[in-house]
């Protein structure tokens, strides 16, 4: 073959410049440090590398997830220790009440304790993480227990308790009994919170919820029913000016202002028609009359009810041989422990149904972990460039292209004409 | 007998002989490095010899040397091989340079990519499951959709401007060819005149083969050069060039003198929203498109990447984009954020939410969309949209801007129905004239993030017909496993297409070294011949010179006859 000076120029350019085209691509690796710097370098590999760096944005998201759920989870787990604490002093107090030998006001104190602690057990119910009430289920922007206090819907003044002279109120429960839940894994999502309603449970079931457990224990210590009456030691409510209050009333007639049984009455006009009024159930009964077993003063001759009294309010004094005592203040002390045995036992069930899950999140968490780092070590596996070759590679290259330099600054030199003169 | 002067006219035929071959000598040394020259040679041939008789016979006594024609060094065969080979390797080369660009569109696998912006989005979806009531983590979402939406807007943008790019590039591409066409039909004129005046116009070929080399860069061509019958006692040719798929004779573009045009600039046509750019001849009254032949030359090359790599390209990226509008907004339809959602569901008669993505031109769209989309720039069709989602493309999908307003509507739990009336929408319990919202409920977010590794979350929308139904796409998301692997296996295949372009054009450019070297070792100055034909045809002038110096003597001794001193 005919050989001219061309052909022996554009060969050695273009050996240097596959030369250089390959002495860039390693180049492009070693420097980003990637064996796949675009697709066409490996199709397969960059398929693989997106797939794998989806995985580990997964992975570290659920990852971070999980912190997350723990951080959460350890908080409601540190309340519900807080709370079963509280309610174990609860417990001792209640203990140290049912001593008969304790004066009334000696119970009186104890209970101030317990009012006080049912104040904390309301406020550690509206405990937050961050901005999220942690036991309103997924109602989080709602306290669980919500102080609505008492207006008079005429004035809309507030209600002051007589004695006191506090604000009167009610707590109220709100939120739901859904589960806060996060995402840990692929489709797995963990249940993270502790349901408040289950835990404090409600006014009125069996066993009542831990706030009704805790207002009777402290009204028996203080010896005295939900309405603020005071019970005396037989189990008999008495009202404020001493008067025995009977539970059940008889047919139940009301109480009037000044402690009196009323009962629905007639009285004869002057008509001579019975007229209904309330009287008084009196004191003494008028001559000639008795007073029946229900309260009804009756003709000792006919038997038959006097169903009106001109003579006026004289107070009765009112036959109790039938009723019922009211539970005595030590019973119902001892009702209370039961109950808050129950409601004990129920926050160590739930605290432990929250360990089990802690659990499950912990393994999960370190599962993540490890294949966070497997995932991270199959990317680099897949895109990273193996610098050992790499190097070596580019090294070589440069010596070829330093020698095609070299025996081209020799070739394309001479001709002819270097030697005529 | 011969004259007596016939040995200085003898040297003088030598002396011009060798100078001119001298000259060309000169001629091939300054064109030594002239695109498309060929090296010419000096055909020297003997004289007609003279007719001397010596000893009662006739003999031929010879009387030099005269030039009789300059050829050039070359070889049709190779020519023709060599524009073949030309021809498929800038196809090759052009469709490398197009679809690197597109990779370089995708820009996988850096930080500022498609999928890194996906990942990061649907992350933030599950930031925001974890803190559904905070708006920091809803401001976040909002922004990484923005960031998503802008990726898919920048990659349409760019595969629109490189389209128009390469309606640019067809279009210079046509007017080269028209303008070669025109060059080489003036050639043939002025080398039809200098043949038939028995000129071998070297010069002239050389540049009519120059350009018929760079015709072959951009479309394939066959030459086809015949003995012009018209004269035949010298030696005058017709030159034909036919373009494209060279078995067809309507493709010729120049046939001698006459010349045919292409349509400039190239028409484009829309059917069925499919765009195309077109080839045709100027004075095709069947408007037919030209067969420019299989895969040869780099208008074949641009007008496949154009009329059907970027479409498929935009499509798999539409499909991609409708996919995540279709599989967000099925998800988000069914929940609320901090805003009660209360809309009604025309299907279900149920309450329904607002969609999370939407189409640039309408705000809040739940209504079904059955329209069929032709959309000039070949966007995708989609003869019905699933009930109460919009149709969206990659230059199209946008933020709802409901949500850009007001971060609280990005839904994050379901929307609460009451229990007697699954119909209808749960109130609050102290007002029921008031919709329930539920703040701390991330059941939806959760679903939404979990589309990064698979359609569970969609399970109910995908039998509702509310996602995977995409018609007209050739891709339907549910037959990936995921949307990364649904984009992952879009940038494989874009790879593999680049990795197979590149090594084609590799392997042509062997062939087309292999063949340029062939050529040249025919056509190419060696600088080392014309010096040795340098020396030689000096020394041969040096030496004709001294046979005129000998006759000089010799004639000086016949002069000199009869002279007495």
């Amino acid at each position: 073959m005919r050989i001219t000076n061309n052909i022996l120029s554009q060969n050695l350019l273009r050996n240097l410049e596959s030369a250089q085209g390959r002495m860039d691509q390693l180049q492009n690796q070693l420097s980003s440090g990637l064996r796949i710097n675009r697709p066409s370098d490996d199709p397969v590999g960059i398929q693989n590398a997106l797939a794998l760096k989806s995985n580990i944005s997964n992975v570290e998201q659920w990852k971070n997830n999980a912190d997350r759920a723990l951080e959460y989870m350890n908080t409601t787990d540190s309340t519900l220790g807080g709370m079963t604490s509280m309610l174990q002093r609860v417990r001792e107090l209640t203990l140290e009440g049912a001593n008969g030998s304790l004066t009334v006001d000696d119970k009186a104190k104890l209970a101030l304790e317990i009012d006080q602690i049912a104040a904390q057990i309301h406020l550690t119910a509206n405990t937050q993480v961050g901005s999220k009430y942690i036991f309103s289920g997924t109602a989080t922007d709602q306290e669980l227990q919500k102080w609505v206090p008492s207006t008079d819907p005429d004035t809309g003044e507030p209600i002051k308790d007589p004695i006191t002279g506090a604000d009167t109120g009610i707590w109220q429960t709100q939120g739901n009994d859904q589960d806060v839940k996060f995402e840990v894994g692929n489709n797995v999502a963990i249940a993270i919170s502790v349901n408040g309603q289950t835990l404090f449970g409600a006014d009125g079931t069996t066993p009542p919820g831990i706030f009704e457990t805790l207002s009777k224990l402290s009204n028996a210590l203080k010896s005295k029913d939900a309405d603020g009456n005071s019970i005396d030691s037989e189990g008999y409510p008495a009202n404020a000016a001493g008067h025995r209050l009977d539970a059940p009333l008889p047919d139940g007639n009301p109480i009037d202002s000044e402690g009196y049984y009323t009962v629905a009455g007639y009285s004869t006009g002057a008509d001579g028609n019975l007229t209904k009024t309330d009287y008084h159930l009196d004191d003494a009964p008028p001559s000639g009359a008795a007073i029946d077993s229900q309260g009804y003063h009756v003709d000792l001759n006919t038997g038959a009810r006097i169903d009106g009294d001109a003579g006026g309010a004289v107070p009765a004094q009112f036959d109790l041989s039938s009723v019922t005592p009211a539970t005595t203040p030590n019973t119902s002390i001892q009702n209370a422990l039961g109950n808050l045995d129950a409601n004990i036992s129920n926050v160590v069930d739930l605290r432990a149904d929250l360990g089990a899950r802690t659990n499950r999140l912990t393994a999960l968490q370190s599962q993540l972990d490890s294949s966070s780092i497997n995932l991270q070590t199959n990317l680099s596996s897949v895109q990273d460039a193996d610098m050992a070759k790499t190097i070596t590679d580019f090294t070589n290259q440069q010596n070829v292209y330093k020698a095609a330099l070299a025996v081209g600054a020799k070739i394309i030199q001479p001709s002819l004409v270097d030697f005529m003169h | 007998m011969a004259s007596t002067f016939s040995g200085l006219e003898l040297s003088r035929r030598a002396l011009a002989s060798q100078q001119v071959a001298l000259n060309i000598t000169g001629h091939n040394i300054a064109n030594a490095n002239t695109q498309g020259y060929t090296r010419q040679i000096a055909n020297l041939t003997a004289t007609t010899p003279d007719t001397i008789s010596s000893a009662g016979r006739n003999l031929s006594l010879g009387s030099g040397v005269t030039l009789d024609t300059i050829t050039r060094a070359r070889d049709a065969f190779v020519d023709r091989q060599f524009r073949s080979e030309t021809s498929k390797q800038q196809y090759w080369a052009s469709k490398e340079d197009s679809l690197g660009k597109v990779e370089d569109i995708l820009n996988e696998p850096t930080d500022d990519s498609l999928s890194n912006d996906m990942n990061k989005f649907w992350t933030a979806w599950s930031d925001l499951s974890k803190d559904p009531e905070n708006a920091g983590a809803r401001s976040v979402v909002s922004e990484r959709a923005q960031v998503l939406t802008d990726s898919f807007h920048n990659i349409a943008q760019q595969v629109s401007d490189m389209k128009e790019n390469m309606d640019v590039s067809i279009k210079v591409q046509i007017t080269q060819i028209n303008t070669y066409a025109k060059q080489i039909k003036d050639l043939n004129d002025q080398i039809k005149q200098a043949e038939v005046s028995g000129d071998n116009p070297n010069d002239l070929r050389d540049k009519r083969d120059s350009l018929v080399d760079d015709l072959s860069k951009i479309v394939s061509v066959k030459v086809v050069e015949t003995k012009d019958p018209k004269f035949e006692d010298r030696d005058v040719n017709n030159f034909k060039v036919i373009i494209g798929n060279d078995d067809s004779d309507s493709n010729t573009l120049v046939n001698d003198s006459a010349v045919r045009l292409l349509e400039d600039p190239p028409p484009q046509e829309t059917i069925n929203g499919f765009n195309s750019s077109r080839v045709v001849w100027s004075n095709d009254l069947a408007d037919n498109n030209v067969d420019l032949g299989t895969k040869l030359g780099t208008l074949a090359a641009d007008i496949e990447v154009r009329n059907e790599d970027l479409y498929n390209f935009g499509l798999q990226i539409d499909t991609l984009a409708q996919g995540i509008a279709d599989g967000v907004n099925a998800l988000h339809q069914s929940g609320q954020g901090l805003t009660a959602e209360n809309q009604v569901d025309p299907v279900t008669g149920g309450p329904i939410g607002i969609n999370f993505f939407t189409d640039d031109s309408t705000s809040e769209d739940t209504s079904e969309d059955t329209s069929e989309d032709t959309g000039e720039d070949g966007s995708i069709i989609r003869s019905s949209t699933p009930p109460g989602l919009p149709r969206v493309t990659a230059a199209s999908i946008t933020l709802n801007s409901e949500i850009v307003k007001d971060v609280k509507r990005i839904a994050t739990g379901a929307i609460p129905l009451d229990t007697n009336d699954p119909l209808s929408h749960a109130t609050n319990a102290d007002d029921p004239t008031t919709l329930l919202v539920t703040v701390g409920d991330g059941t939806v977010a959760q679903g939404i993030s979990s589309l990064s590794s698979g359609w569970k979350a969609l399970v109910s929308q995908i039998a509702a017909g509310k996602f995977g139904t995409i018609d007209g796409v050739v891709q339907d998301p549910v037959a990936a496993t995921s949307f990364v692997d649904l984009y992952a296996a879009n940038v494989a295949q874009l790879g593999v297409d680049v990795q197979q372009v590149t090594r084609m054009k590799a392997g042509e450019d062997v062939l087309v070294t292999n063949v340029a070297n062939q050529r040249e070792s025919i056509a190419g100055v060696s600088l080392d011949e014309e010096m040795t034909n340098l020396i030689k045809y000096q020394k041969s002038y040096s030496a004709a010179a001294r046979i005129v110096t000998m006759m000089d003597d010799m004639l000086s001794t016949l002069m000199n006859i009869g002279i007495t001193k």
